[in-house]
């Protein structure tokens, strides 16, 4: 169940242009939106490690290591098909896709449906 | 295969600020009522690379001043001292502190770290804070020549430009314990000074301080009830260090590991026998090693009781006595920290402490929203043990801690 009681307009596409992020307050709660790849995202603004303001952090892809047949390893590399936002407070790392934790899925952000209507942008 | 990464993303706007990142734990505390609570911040710390110029200014020998200053060309620099710092941040992806400065250009280095002070002071809810170094906490590895000179700078600046700026900030100034006269020296000559509430033992070092040399010091910080701290920290240089290849194995194994090495020297040398009203508290270690050393001494002196023939009772049981501070509080598994709370009996012995602004931080509601403590346990390990501890008054406009004997606290610290 989204934590968004009804459909509600937070911006248009110029304030996510650019790497921008949309910060607004919807039902006394923070959430932001930002596009990437093309595509846009809405998490509330509240980390569940210790609370920070989990949106306000960089984007990263996963590190991902590589093996040889052997199990040596022979490389560590970015893997550009993950991308996670880092909470800007203790680096705690969320895929952008689903809002889970990478170290521990225990945790995982709160979800908020973003979808443009024209260069409008509602969150649901 | 392209494997390069551009680099992070933008944040929203370009520059997070230190007010920007505390804005939720200003939240926090607000919900929690935090005006009504009492807390200690037992051990936050400053990034001397930005006060760097300043604090050379009080080194005493010209020589040596202009020495740091020409290798350093403007930047901190101390011959031999690795930088980490860059590590710390996740390889850039928390925010450094680094970039904070923005908008406080206008201030000194010391007014803009006590203007940080207040602002962490403001955002958390904290009523005092205990003001630390960071690179400085590697002291004991820099050898005579330099820790003498820069453990006095230090205390010279901090005594002059940061404490009389605000009463709320308070420290425990670093000892260089690489001469054991000069360290009774600097605590002859800056323990009457406002703010400085004891000394500090920078924990990673090699020497021996249970030693003849160390007495008149031990003894004189316990004559003037000051608190004797043993802030931890890490190296990638020793040995078995060396081994580690990953910041977060060397972060990991280092902080704990020279916590245990100077409690390990501290207890089995009787040393709390030999000075039983000095005040002891274990800094960023977190707590989980602390049950892990009860557990090892006490199972080795029931079979070697010999080798430490001052000990009247077992070493946990003086291990009880210590305080330790919070921070890193390692909670991943909650049964497992109530465990080591009782162990360590939390609720007189230990002090909150954020370690702002280093990467594992925690604000104050970590310890408030502990599900097994009840409010008094909340409140005692949010400030009335570290009132005690540091000696500070709790404003009388706040709610006050019951009396000692009625909660069954330990009058002794
Ligand atoms: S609060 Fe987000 S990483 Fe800790």
């Amino acid at each position: 169940m989204s934590i968004v009681s009804q459909r509600t307009r937070v911006g248009v596409r110029a304030e996510v242009a650019d790497n921008k992020r949309i910060m607004a307050h919807v039902d006394g709660r923070e959430i932001v939106v930002f596009e990437h790849r093309g595509r846009l995202y809405g998490f509330e603004n509240l980390c569940p490690h210790m609370g920070g303001p989990v949106c306000e952090g960089k984007l990263a892809p996963r590190v991902e290591a590589v093996l040889d047949s052997d199990g040596a390893v022979i490389e560590e590399r970015f893997d550009k098909n993950e991308w996670r936002i880092v909470c800007p407070w203790h680096g705690v790392e969320f895929k952008i896709e689903d809002g889970v934790c990478a170290a521990d899925p225990k945790y995982r952000l709160r979800r908020i449906e973003a979808n443009y209507d024209g260069d409008d942008i509602y969150v649901s | 295969m392209d494997t390069r990464y551009e680099g992070p993303e933008p944040l929203i706007g370009t520059n997070l600020d230190h007010a920007d990142l505390l804005r939720h734990a200003g939240t926090q505390a607000q919900q929690r009522g935090f005006d009504d609570v009492f807390i200690v911040d037992a051990d936050f710390h400053h990034t001397e690379r930005r006060s760097w110029a300043e604090i050379l200014e009080y080194v005493e020998s010209d020589v040596l001043q202009h020495f740091l200053k020409a290798g350093g060309r403007g930047q901190m620099w101390i011959p031999g001292l690795p930088d980490g710092g860059v590590i710390q941040e996740v390889a850039g992806r928390i925010h450094p502190a680094q970039s904070w400065a923005d908008s406080r250009n206008e201030l000194t280095a010391s007014q803009r770290d006590v203007q940080l002070c207040r602002e962490a002071m403001d955002s958390m809810g904290s009523n005092f804070l205990s003001f630390f170094p960071g690179w400085l906490l590697d002291l004991g590895t820099f050898g005579y020549d330099l820790e003498v000179p820069l453990a006095r700078a230090w205390a010279r600046w901090a005594t002059e430009r940061v404490l009389p700026a605000d009463p709320r900030i308070v420290t425990l100034l670093p000892l260089p314990l690489g001469s054991p006269d000069e360290a009774l020296k600097l605590v002859e000559e800056f323990a009457d000074k406002p703010g400085v509430q004891g000394f500090m033992v920078t924990s990673l070092r090699y020497d021996p301080l249970y030693t003849k040399p160390y007495a008149k010091l031990w003894r004189a910080i316990e004559e003037r009830g000051k608190l004797l701290g043993f802030h931890a920290s890490f190296t990638t240089q020793d040995r078995p260090v060396r081994q580690l290849n990953k910041f977060i194995s060397v972060h990991s194994v280092g902080f704990p590991l020279f916590q245990i090495i100077q409690t390990t020297n501290w207890v089995i040398n009787g040393m709390p026998e030999r000075y039983p009203n000095l005040k002891i508290l274990m800094i960023e270690g977190g707590l989980a090693w602390v049950p892990f050393l009860m557990q090892r001494l006490d199972h080795e002196y029931l079979m070697r009781q010999s080798e430490a023939p001052l000990l009247k009772r077992l070493p946990s049981e003086y291990m009880r006595e210590f305080f330790y501070t919070t921070q890193p509080l390692e909670a991943a598994n909650l049964d497992y920290l109530e465990m080591t709370f009782d162990m360590i009996n939390a609720k007189t012995q230990v002090l909150y402490a954020s370690d702002w602004p280093h990467w594992d931080w925690d604000p104050p509601s970590r310890i408030w929203d502990l599900p097994f403590l009840d409010e008094a346990e909340k409140r005692n390990i949010l400030g009335y043990n570290a009132s005690r501890v540091f000696n500070l008054p709790i404003p009388d406009t706040m709610t006050q801690p019951p009396a000692p004997d009625s909660v069954g606290l330990s009058t002794k610290g």
